[in-house]
């Protein structure tokens, strides 16, 4: 059996890619997150806060490392994998990526530190400063990256000049058609994955009676910060679809599972096909009447486009797109009706007493993580077959390298990735069962960074490490 | 059997209500009846939620 390289190029970066976006998008959450919980605590002065703050604080740490290691990575594959996609986007994409570095990356790495340690050697109000500080740099890199992604979804801004782009409209190339509508959907996926996991380990220390003031808060604030956000990202989502639909009608197309170039009249809406490429139809399909029209069209009777509208040379596969979307989209409903129901819960007073609803926000902990990977799935499968939308198709984009290579390569990703995973899942899990420590307050300090050396300071930090605190 | 009647009938309620209600804020946010009327649902729905999670503490005893 032969190996393609151009498959194994994609392989390799689909996995190295969607291991990789599972980690920013908690760091984003949990970075905002955390912002939010010191200043409440600032404000308060409630310990519990702080419990909270510390026993997150550990999680994003890890996150933190594993987003970090894993997004450098993927530069390197741009150059070895994608070296034409390199040399052609490179004037459009390159300089956002460098931004992304001078910007965010210089934020992140100067206030880390202090976050992550300072919490006995700066006042509360420059940690939660410095807090603040990582915050927005993790908002800062979704900024750019997305501004860069969008422009490959809707490039704007360029033209192609003897076989290369040149950048005509700086403005046009970071505010892309996609982009305003992309960053706010990816935040919210990230700051309701954050929610959700809060949530969902508060929920699961209730269940089993332990730390129960620690639990309730965190069920009180997940799903309050879930409801708020969920509302707002469906309706984002909405907005955005209309763009898709605009400017890459093909993606839209297959989200929806319809081949004909107008499907019938009032049409369902499919949540399970077996769709036949080759042949252009669904072997099987599964849907609820009428909702196709009213969701889709807004109409009882509209009709829906369908794939077909799209030369077979250019469109994306189907299932892939249909399912991705089906999942993102599926998990936001079970979201609504998660917030819907807390809602009413907390009008009767049962939040935190109701087991069926407790269990399904454990099972809800990973959802926000297991809906953007829906999303960013319909996001590069139904850019296919481009890999910059109308300019360059990725067949042309991959690297001439040896298929044996990317095969190693793609192996020992493989083998170093779920060893990564493995030590994270560990380290994560030996922490919610250890469960949150008693919340010793901050250092007293002035709030200057003076403070962070002087010797009773440290002292304090010796005294509380050696007692194992 | 009149009050597990009623029981029942609670328990539906419990069921129905915020089922009715959280699908009509759905389908009016994803823009079924038109995109000021999803504006309108969304300002709703978080001002509503705001209000409800600050006024309404979520008592209720640990199991």
């Amino acid at each position: 059996m032969s190996l393609n390289p151009a498959t194994l190029a994609r392989v390799q970066f689909a996995f190295t890619v969607s291991f990789h976006i599972i980690f920013p998008t908690m760091s984003i959450g949990l970075a905002m997150f955390l912002a939010v919980i010191e200043g409440l605590w600032l404000k308060t002065r409630d310990a519990l806060y702080l419990q909270i703050y510390r026993f997150w604080l550990s999680i994003f740490a890890m996150g933190f490392g594993v987003g970090v290691v894993t997004g450098i990575v993927l530069s390197f594959e741009f150059g070895l994998g994608f070296a034409k996609f390199a040399q052609l986007a490179g004037p459009a994409i390159g300089p956002m990526i460098a931004l992304e570095v001078l910007t965010s990356f210089f934020l992140e790495a100067g206030f880390l530190g202090i976050m992550l340690f300072g919490m006995h050697r700066v006042g509360p109000k420059l940690h939660f400063f410095a807090t603040c500080m990582v915050a927005l740099g993790t908002l800062l890199s979704a900024s750019w990256i997305l501004s860069a992604n969008s422009w490959m979804q809707t490039p704007d801004g360029v033209v192609v000049r003897n076989g290369r782009l040149v950048v005509v409209n700086w403005w046009h190339v970071l505010n892309n058609p996609s982009w305003l509508f992309r960053l706010p959907h990816m935040l919210s996926a990230a700051y309701l994955t954050a929610s959700f996991l809060v949530a969902g380990v508060g929920a699961w220390y209730l269940l089993r009676g332990k730390h129960l003031a620690f639990a309730k808060k965190s069920v009180a604030l997940g799903t309050a910060f879930a409801t708020v956000l969920i509302a707002g990202q469906v309706f984002i989502g909405d907005l955005l679809y209309g763009k898709m639909l605009k400017y890459q009608p093909p993606k839209m197309q297959a989200a929806e599972g319809f081949w004909a170039k107008e499907s019938t009249s009032p049409a369902p809406y499919y949540w399970v096909i077996l769709p036949d490429q080759k042949e252009q139809r669904n072997r099987f399909a599964l849907g609820i009447p009428y909702l196709g029209s009213i969701w889709l069209t807004h109409s009882l009777h509209g009709r829906v486009e369908g794939l077909k509208n799209t030369p077979p040379d250019r469109q994306p596969i189907m299932g892939m797109v249909f399912y991705g979307f089906r999942i993102m989209y599926g998990i936001a409903i079970l979201m609504f009706a998660v917030a819907t129901s807390s809602l009413w819960l907390r009008w009767k007073h049962r939040l935190y007493t109701t087991t069926w609803f407790l269990r399904f926000l454990v099972a809800m902990t990973p959802s926000g993580i297991i809906a953007t990977l829906g999303g960013w799935y319909v996001a590069e499968t139904g850019r296919q077959p481009w890999v910059i939308f109308g300019l360059l198709r990725t067949i042309d984009a991959v690297s001439p390298v040896p298929a044996q290579t990317l095969l190693a390569t793609l192996i020992a990703f493989v083998c170093i990735y779920t060893l990564f995973m493995a030590a994270f899942l560990f380290f994560v899990v030996r922490i919610i069962r250890r469960g949150p420590d008693s919340a010793p307050a901050h250092a007293e300090a002035s709030g200057s960074l003076k403070n962070a050396f002087r010797p009773q300071v440290l002292d304090n930090v010796n005294a509380n490490a050696a007692a194992g605190r | 059997m009149l009050k597990n009647l009623s029981s029942t009938f609670a328990k539906t309620l419990n069921f129905l209500v915020p089922s009715l209600v959280g699908a009509m804020f759905f389908f009016a946010i994803i823009g079924v009846f038109g995109l000021r009327i999803a504006v309108a649902g969304l300002l709703v729905a978080v001002i509503g939620a705001v209000v409800l999670v600050r006024r309404v503490p979520a008592e209720g005893g640990s199991r």
